[in-house]
C-alpha cells in the first residue's frame, strides 16, 4: 500500500503555555491542552472524541493532566499523563467506559482481552492512519499482521482472497472485538460466514456433500494457499483424505511423471503411456464439478 | 514498524486519515480538507492474468484517489474515491446530521482468472457453448470407425483433434463483483441505537473453469468458462438498548440469492446428435451418447436470520451474557430434467429429458440453524479472572425426503440407472441423505496475575452429533495453559500450549469405508511462543514460533484385521517461525525486516487389497518469506524515500513411498521406480516498490516510483499438459502463470 501522506494540520506556534484551572471540579476541555499540543489535539478534534466534553481528561488522568499543565507552566517539566506505557488492563477500562456496547460489548473475556491486547495496540487517538476506525496502521489487515505473522506470510500465497489488494480486510471475516464467537468470526459458523459472499453454495441442495456442509475449512485455507482455489492440499490427495475407495483412488493413478505407465480413463482397456487425466489440472473436480452440492436430479455424484 | 502488504504501485493512496463519524457536536469545530491524486504509469506488457488478478495496473494517466471530508455546523461528511473509473474502483463515504447517519461503500472487485484459454467451442448465447455439427459428426465417425478399440491410442486422438485444437478460440476467464452497501443510523435521536442496512452485489463474467464430464462412447470432459450472473441482496436491521446495567440487542437479516443464468450447456465434440446408447457385451464397441451436456448452476436461495440477546454488567468486571440466533435457509428452484439427451427413457418409458419424468419438481429445501451463547466473565478479586462459556450450534436439515428411484447420474446423459435403497442410503444415494449436525461446547478458563505475569488455564469440552454420517457422535476435550509476561516496556512474552483429543463413536468399525478425516479420532497439539524485546527506543526484536500437530489414530484398516493398512489422512503438521527487527536510528529514518519460515506436512496412506501395495503420500511445503521496509526523510517534510519489498518462495514436494515389490513400484521399474513429485505447486513471488516523494508545498506533492514484481509457478500436474493431454479431455489452459513486471510511475497530489 502507498504511504500515508502526513496529516495536513496547520500548526501555529505556541506563544506561551496556558495554565488550566487547578481545581478538580473546574471545567477541563481540549483547548486547555491545545496550546501546547496543537497537532494532536486538532487531529483529535476531527474525530468523535473531539466532541466529547472534558475531552483530554476523559482518557488521560485528570489530576496528572492538571499537574502536567501547571508543571509545564512553572517550568518544572512535569511529564504528560501518557497512556503509551500503561498496561492493557489499565488502558482498556478507560476505553470501555464509553465503548463497551454494540460490537465491543463482548470484548471482556474474549481472546484478545485474555492475551492482554490493549485498545491502543491497534487504535490511536492522535496519530491514526486509517480511513476508518482510527487504526495505527493504514487498514485493518496491516494492523492485524503486526501480531499474526503466520497469516501475513499466508496472505502472500498465490491462491488468496483479495486482501493484500485491499479489496477485503481481516475485519471482513473477523471481528477483533467480539469474544463471543469462535475465531472471532463475523457469523455464527464458518460456513455462514463464507455464504455471505459465496451465497450460491448455501443451498440446501438436492444432493449434499456432508463435510462441505459442516465446515468449509475442511478443504479450504481462507488465509491463502499454494494450491488452487485455496485448497489445503492438492487434489486428488485432498479428496483421498476421506475417499479411499471407488474409482480413481488406486495408487496407480498417482504418479504423474511423464512417460510412466498410468491408467487413464478406460478406452478399450488399453493403458496409455502418458499422465493420468485424473491427476492433471483440476483432478477429481474435472468431473465432480458440483462438489459443494448439486441441485440437478442426476447430480448424486456431483457431476451435474 | 509496519510491513505493508504488496498491492502494486497504483494502490489507491490513502487519503488524509479522517475520523469516524461523529455522533455529537459539542463544541466540535468546523473543518474541511481533501486531496486529489493524478498518476501516470508505464509498464511492460504481461500476458499472464495473474499480474492483475484482483487489481488493475493501468497504463497512462489514471486517478487513483480523490477525497474530501469535513464538518460543518455539526454535520459530518466524507467521500473517498479510489481507482476512479477503473474496474477495481471503490467509493465510500458518510454523511451525518443530528438525527440521521448514512454511510455507504461501493466496491468493485475484479478477478482475472486466466488469459487466452483454448476452447474448441464458441459461446453462442450466455452459458451455451457450441461447435460445428459437421465437425462433431466427422470426429465422432472417426472414433467409431477406429477399430479395434485398442488402436484408439493417445497418438490417434492427438492426430484426430490437432486441427481442431489449432483453430481453438482464445478466451479470457474474468469475473467482476460489484458490491454496494448502505447503512442508515436512525437512532441518533432515539433512546436506543437503530441501524438499517442494505447490500446488493452483482457478480458477472466467469467463475472460473467450468464444464465437466460427458459420458458417451468415449468419455470426455470439456472445460469451458463457467458463466456467472449472480445477484445477492441483503436487508437488515439491528437495534440496541445500551444502559449502565448492560444492553439488550436484536437484529434481523433477510438475504436472497438470485442466479440469473441457470444452466451451462456444452456440445459433445464426438456426437452431432443424440444417439441411443448401445453396449452389447462381447460384440461391437459401445456406441451412442448425448449431443450435449447440461450442467445446472446453483439454484436461487434465501436466508432469514434473527438474533436476540442481552448482556448484564455487574461490579468487578462481571459480565453475564446470553444470545440466541435463529436462521432458516430455503431453496425451492424448479428442477431441470434428468438429462438433455432425447434418447434416454426411464424404466416406465418416459423421456428422461422431460420434467414429467421427475419424481418431484423442486426440493422445497430447508435448513434451520440455532445458535445459543451463554457466558459469564468476572474478576472477583484483584488479579483473578474467571470465564465460563457455553455455545451450541445446531444445523438441522428439514428438507422433505423422498426415495429416489433412479436418474441419469451414474452415466450422465447416457443411460438411466435405477437405484435400490440401502441401510446407509435409505433415500437411494448417500448424498441424498438430509445431513444435520450439532455441536455444544463448554469452556472455562481461570487466569491469575502474579506481578507482571498472567497465567491462564483453560478447559473445553465439545459434543458432536450428526445424522447420516459414518460417526454419528463425537466428542472433543482439550486443555490450554498460557502465560503473558509484560515485564516492562522492553519485554513482552506470550506463550500457550493446547492439547486436545477428539473421539468418534456411533459407527461400525468393521466397515471398510470407515470414517472420513473430518470426523475421525484426532489428537491435536498447539504451541505458540512470541517474544518482543525493545531494549531501546531505537531497536526492537520479535521472535515467534507456532506449531500445530494433528494425528489421526485408529483410521480404518483397508484390509480388515490387518494392522498398518490404514487409509486416508494420518497426520497433518504446520510449523512457523518468524524473526523481525525494527530499527529507528534517527527520527528521519526507520527500517524493518522480517523472515518467516513455514513447514506444512500431511501424510495420506492408502492401498488396495494387499499389504504390499500400501502407499504413503507425504505432501510437504516449505516456505520462506522475507520482507523489508524503510522510510527515510531525506529532507524533513520535503523529500521522502520509501522502500517496501517482499519475497516468498514455496517449495512443495510429494514424497511417495511404497514397497519395491508392490505393483505400483513394479509397474514403474522400467522408468526408475517410484518417483517423488518435486514440482508440487511450487511458487515464488518477489515484489519491490520504491517511492521518492517531494512535498513542494502544504498543498502540492509529487512523487516518482518503480515497482518490480516477479512470479513463478511450477507444478507437475499442469506442466507439459497442452490443451488435451488425455483422451477426450479438453483443457482450457488459460494463462495464469509466471510473469515479470516492471512498472514506473509518477504521481501528483493536490491537497485542499
Amino acid at each position: 500500500t502507498q504511504a500515508v501522506p502526513p496529516p495536513r494540520v496547520v500548526v501555529e506556534k505556541v506563544q506561551a503555555p496556558v495554565v488550566v484551572g487547578a481545581a478538580d471540579n473546574e471545567r477541563f476541555d481540549a483547548t486547555d491542552c491545545k496550546a501546547c499540543h496543537e497537532a494532536v489535539v486538532t487531529k483529535m478534534e476531527h474525530t468523535k472524541h473531539g466532541s466529547v466534553e472534558q475531552s483530554c481528561a476523559t482518557c488521560h488522568d485528570r489530576a496528572k493532566a492538571i499537574a502536567h499543565s501547571k508543571g509545564q507552566a512553572d517550568g518544572l517539566g512535569t511529564l504528560m499523563p501518557s497512556l503509551k506505557t500503561a498496561k492493557a488492563k489499565d488502558i482498556n477500562p478507560t476505553c470501555l467506559g464509553c465503548h463497551e456496547k454494540d460490537r465491543q460489548a463482548s470484548w471482556v473475556g474474549g481472546m484478545h482481552d485474555r492475551k492482554q491486547v490493549a485498545c491502543t495496540n491497534c487504535h490511536s487517538m492522535h496519530s491514526f492512519k486509517s480511513v476508518k476506525a482510527q487504526l495505527k496502521m493504514v487498514n485493518d489487515t496491516e494492523t492485524c499482521v503486526t501480531c499474526h505473522k503466520a497469516e501475513r506470510a499466508q496472505l502472500l500465497r498465490t491462491s488468496h482472497h483479495p486482501v493484500r489488494e485491499g479489496k477485503m480486510g481481516c475485519s471482513t471475516c473477523h471481528d477483533p472485538h467480539d469474544g463471543s464467537r469462535p475465531k472471532m468470526l463475523q457469523a455464527e459458523s464458518v460456513n455462514e460466514l463464507c455464504y455471505k459472499c459465496h451465497t450460491e453454495k448455501r443451498g440446501p441442495f438436492l444432493y449434499e456433500h456432508a463435510p462441505v456442509r459442516e465446515d468449509c475449512t475442511s478443504c479450504h485455507a481462507p488465509h491463502g494457499s499454494n494450491h488452487e482455489r485455496m485448497l489445503i492440499a492438492k487434489p486428488p490427495f485432498l479428496c483421498q483424505r476421506c475417499h479411499y475407495s471407488g474409482h480413481g483412488i488406486t495408487g496407480d493413478l498417482s504418479n504423474t511423471v511423464a512417460g510412466a505407465p498410468t491408467a487413464p480413463p478406460p478406452v478399450g482397456g488399453v493403458n496409455q503411456t502418458t499422465r493420468s487425466s485424473r491427476e492433471q489440472e483440476r483432478s477429481c473436480k474435472q468431473c465432480h464439478i458440483a462438489i459443494h452440492g448439486s441441485n440437478h436430479p442426476s447430480g448424486n455424484f456431483f457431476v451435474r | 514498524m509496519a510491513q505493508p502488504m504488496p498491492a502494486g504501485p497504483t494502490a489507491p493512496p490513502s487519503p488524509t486519515p479522517v475520523p469516524t463519524p461523529a455522533t455529537e457536536s459539542v463544541s466540535a469545530p468546523n473543518w474541511f480538507s481533501g486531496q486529489a491524486t493524478l498518476s501516470i504509469l508505464g509498464r511492460n506488457d504481461i500476458e499472464s492474468s495473474k499480474f492483475q488478478e484482483y487489481r488493475v495496473i493501468p497504463k497512462g494517466v489514471s486517478l487513483p484517489g480523490f477525497s474530501f471530508q469535513g464538518r460543518s455546523n455539526g454535520r459530518d461528511y466524507a467521500l473517498i474515491a479510489q481507482n476512479i473509473s477503473q474496474r477495481d474502483q471503490r467509493y465510500l463515504g458518510w454523511a451525518n446530521v443530528s438525527w440521521l447517519g448514512v454511510s455507504f461503500d461501493y466496491n468493485q472487485i475484479p478477478h482475472s482468472i486466466g488469459n487466452d484459454g483454448h476452447s474448441i467451442m464458441n459461446e453462442v448465447a450466455p452459458g451455451v457453448w457450441r461447435m460445428s455439427s459437421t465437425l462433431r459428426q466427422t470426429l465422432g465417425n472417426a472414433v467409431d470407425t477406429q477399430l479395434p478399440t485398442s488402436t484408439r491410442t493417445y497418438a490417434f486422438y492427438a492426430a484426430l483433434f490437432a486441427p481442431t485444437i489449432a483453430a481453438a478460440n482464445l478466451i479470457d476467464l474474468d469475473g467482476l463483483r460489484q458490491r454496494g452497501s448502505v447503512e442508515f443510523d436512525l437512532g441518533r435521536k432515539l433512546p436506543f441505537d437503530l441501524k438499517v442496512s442494505y447490500m446488493r452485489e452483482l457478480k458477472t463474467g466467469t467463475r472460473g473453469t467450468g464444464g465437466g464430464l460427458i459420458t458417451s462412447a468415449v468419455n470426455s470432459f470439456i472445460e469451458v468458462p463457467e458463466p456467472l450472473n449472480d445477484l445477492i441482496q441483503d436487508l437488515g436491521f439491528r437495534a440496541t438498548l445500551n444502559r449502565d446495567w448492560g444492553n439488550l440487542h436484536a437484529g434481523f437479516n433477510h438475504n436472497w440469492y438470485n442466479d440469473r443464468l441457470k444452466t451451462l450447456i456444452v456440445d459433445n465434440p464426438l456426437r452431432a446428435s443424440d444417439q441411443a446408447w448401445t453396449n452389447t457385451a462381447g460384440a461391437v464397441p459401445p456406441l451412442g451418447g448425448p449431443a450435449q451436456a447440461r450442467f445446472v448452476n446453483p439454484p436461487d436461495n434465501s436466508a432469514n436470520t434473527g438474533s436476540l440477546g442481552a448482556q448484564f454488567k455487574f461490579a468487578k468486571q462481571t459480565r453475564l451474557a446470553a444470545d440466541v440466533v435463529l436462521g432458516r435457509w430455503t431453496q425451492n428452484a424448479q428442477f431441470y430434467p434428468f438429462t438433455i439427451n432425447t434418447t434416454v427413457l426411464t424404466p416406465s418409458g418416459v423421456r428422461a429429458d422431460s420434467l414429467a419424468a421427475l419424481q418431484t419438481q423442486s426440493l422445497n429445501g430447508r435448513i434451520d440453524s440455532t445458535t445459543l451463547n451463554l457466558s459469564l466473565t468476572s474478576r472477583p478479586i484483584e488479579g483473578l479472572g474467571v470465564r465460563v462459556r457455553y455455545r451450541s450450534y445446531d444445523r438441522a436439515n428439514k428438507t422433505p425426503t423422498f426415495v429416489r428411484t433412479g436418474n441419469v447420474g451414474t452415466n450422465p446423459d447416457r443411460s438411466f440407472t435405477t437405484v435400490t435403497p440401502t441401510a446407509d442410503a435409505p433415500l437411494g444415494w448417500e448424498t441424498a441423505n438430509p445431513y444435520s449436525n450439532k455441536t455444544g461446547t463448554f469452556n472455562a478458563s481461570v487466569s491469575y496475575d502474579i506481578q507482571a505475569v498472567t497465567l491462564e488455564g483453560a478447559y473445553r469440552y465439545t459434543s458432536i452429533d450428526r445424522t447420516y454420517r459414518e460417526a454419528t457422535k463425537g466428542t472433543e476435550s482439550g486443555a490450554t495453559i498460557a502465560a503473558v509476561l509484560r515485564a516492562s516496556d522492553w519485554l513482552h512474552f506470550r506463550g500457550s500450549f493446547d492439547d486436545a483429543k477428539r473421539k468418534a463413536s456411533g459407527y461400525d468399525p468393521a466397515k471398510s469405508l470407515g470414517l472420513q478425516s473430518d470426523e475421525s479420532e484426532r489428537d491435536s497439539t498447539r504451541l505458540s511462543l512470541e517474544a518482543e524485546v525493545n531494549p531501546t527506543d531505537k531497536v526492537g526484536f520479535v521472535l515467534a514460533y507456532a506449531r500445530k500437530n494433528d494425528d489421526y489414530p485408529n483410521r480404518p484398516n483397508r484390509i480388515v484385521g490387518v494392522a498398518n493398512t490404514q487409509n486416508g489422512l494420518l497426520n497433518a503438521k504446520y510449523d512457523t517461525f518468524t524473526a523481525e527487527i525494527d530499527l529507528t536510528p534517527t527520527e528521519r529514518a526507520d527500517f524493518s525486516v522480517y523472515y518467516t519460515h513455514e513447514k506444512n506436512l500431511s501424510k495420506t496412506r492408502y492401498g488396495s487389497g494387499a499389504v504390499i501395495n500400501i502407499l504413503d503420500f507425504v505432501g510437504s511445503d516449505r516456505t520462506d518469506t522475507f520482507g523489508a521496509n524503510t522510510t527515510i526523510h531525506i529532507v524533513p517534510e520535503k523529500w521522502t524515500f520509501k522502500l517496501n519489498a517482499h519475497h516468498q518462495k514455496l517449495d512443495g514436494l510429494l514424497d511417495i513411498t511404497g514397497d519395491p515389490a508392490g505393483s505400483f513400484a513394479l509397474a514403474r521399474a522400467a522408468f526408475g521406480g517410484i518417483q517423488d513429485i518435486g514440482d508440487y505447486s511450487d511458487t515464488e513471488l518477489t515484489t519491490a516498490t520504491v517511492n521518492l516523494d517531494y512535498t513542494a508545498s502544504p498543498a502540492l506533492a509529487i512523487g516518482v516510483g518503480y515497482m518490480y514484481e516477479k512470479y513463478k509457478y511450477a507444478d507437475a500436474y499442469s506442466a507439459g499438459t497442452d490443451v488435451f493431454p488425455a483422451i477426450g479431455g479438453f483443457y482450457l489452459k488459460a494463462n495464469d502463470g509466471p510473469y515479470k513486471a516492471n512498472v514506473v510511475f509518477a504521481k501528483l497530489t493536490y491537497r485542499f
